[in-house]
């Protein structure tokens, strides 16, 4: 069986040729040692040195680059969906309807002042829940490819809504502007939309960050 | 010809037997049991067996299970319910593929 040190020489072999991710890395750590092990038990006298020369000679670094981006290329955003139950679906109707009804029904000023409010506390809810997540996952000191699916982009689309709303109605608030209810009530649905969708990222990075974690316990 | 683009099509149904057979299977076994079973005809590079397996696992056909050896963490990769019933028809496929090329290379004369 190889020593520690050994096994750090294959895991720095890897990373400097484009393994970047300490999960692959690990298997092809497994691989490479399990031939060496070989080597060097029917050949007692074959230095470490030499079997690891023999063994890495295989790899291109074009071949373990493509690896890498290949184990990258994985993820699945569709594995998100299965976060949205009949349960939780329902409750976000729900959430949806409170937030939306009064906008609709609210005369424009009212409604505008409403809706900046509902903006101000969504940033508030959004921004604790991310701070939240990560203080209870705190990074892995390497980076792990079955942890490393970002996309927070989506909640960039109530931003953009909310600034179109002020640009367009609340900069011209005191000349009696008149605001379609529809154009309102979509604020909350962009709201939840993106709420919604970073729970269900949330959800799924956390069975992952989980299962690395008992993977891999000395990375956290 | 080079004959490993030949296999290269044949690689995931031969992935999905294998584990069928097997069981759970690691990486390297996986290699060395094709090479012993094609008595070294066919060598699977490691280029082309862990894309295959990462991709079968994000695919959910693949489940994996973690093994402490002390300096190194083993990969174990087995069927799941969908992947058992993806190397059923997998083995169809195979098969209708055999027959079609047999029409081609040695037809059968009236």
């Amino acid at each position: 069986m190889l020593n520690k040190e050994q096994i750090q020489k294959i895991d720095a072999f890897f990373n400097e040729n484009g393994v970047q991710y300490y999960d692959v890395r690990q298997e092809l750590i497994d691989h490479v040692s399990e031939i060496m092990e070989q080597k060097m038990n029917s050949n007692p006298s074959l230095p470490f040195e030499v079997a690891f020369d023999e063994t890495v000679a295989r790899f291109s670094k074009k071949e373990l680059v493509l690896l890498n981006e290949a184990a990258g290329s994985n993820y699945d955003p569709r594995k998100e969906w299965q976060y949205f139950t009949k349960q939780r679906i329902l409750k976000f109707l729900l959430i949806y309807l409170a937030m939306a009804l009064p906008l609709y029904y609210l005369p424009s000023r009212p409604a505008l002042l409403t809706g900046a409010l509902y903006f101000v506390l969504w940033m508030v809810f959004n921004g604790r829940m991310l701070l939240a997540f990560r203080k209870r996952h705190p990074a892995p000191c390497k980076k792990l490819n079955t942890f490393s699916h970002p996309s927070w982009f989506i909640t960039l689309l109530p931003v953009l809504y909310q600034t179109y709303i002020i640009g367009k109605y609340m900069l011209k608030i005191n000349t009696e502007t008149q605001v379609h209810p529809v154009t309102l009530a979509l604020l909350p649905f962009f709201m939840l939309f993106a709420t919604s969708a970073q729970m269900a990222q949330q959800h799924l990075k956390e069975q992952d960050y989980l299962a690395a974690k008992n993977n891999y316990p000395f990375l956290f | 010809m080079n004959k490993s683009n030949l296999y290269k099509g044949c690689l995931e149904p031969i992935l999905l037997k294998l584990l069928k057979e097997n069981g759970r299977m690691y990486g390297y076994e996986i290699t060395q049991k094709v090479k012993e079973l094609t008595a070294g005809e066919l060598k699977i590079t490691e280029g082309a067996l862990y894309p295959l397996l990462h991709r079968l696992e994000a695919e959910g056909i693949l489940e994996v299970e973690m093994e402490n050896l002390g300096n190194r963490v083993r990969k174990y990769y087995s069927l799941t319910a969908s992947g058992k019933k993806e190397q059923a028809r997998s083995m169809i496929e195979l098969e209708s593929f055999k027959n079609t090329l047999q029409l081609i290379f040695n037809p059968k004369l009236a």
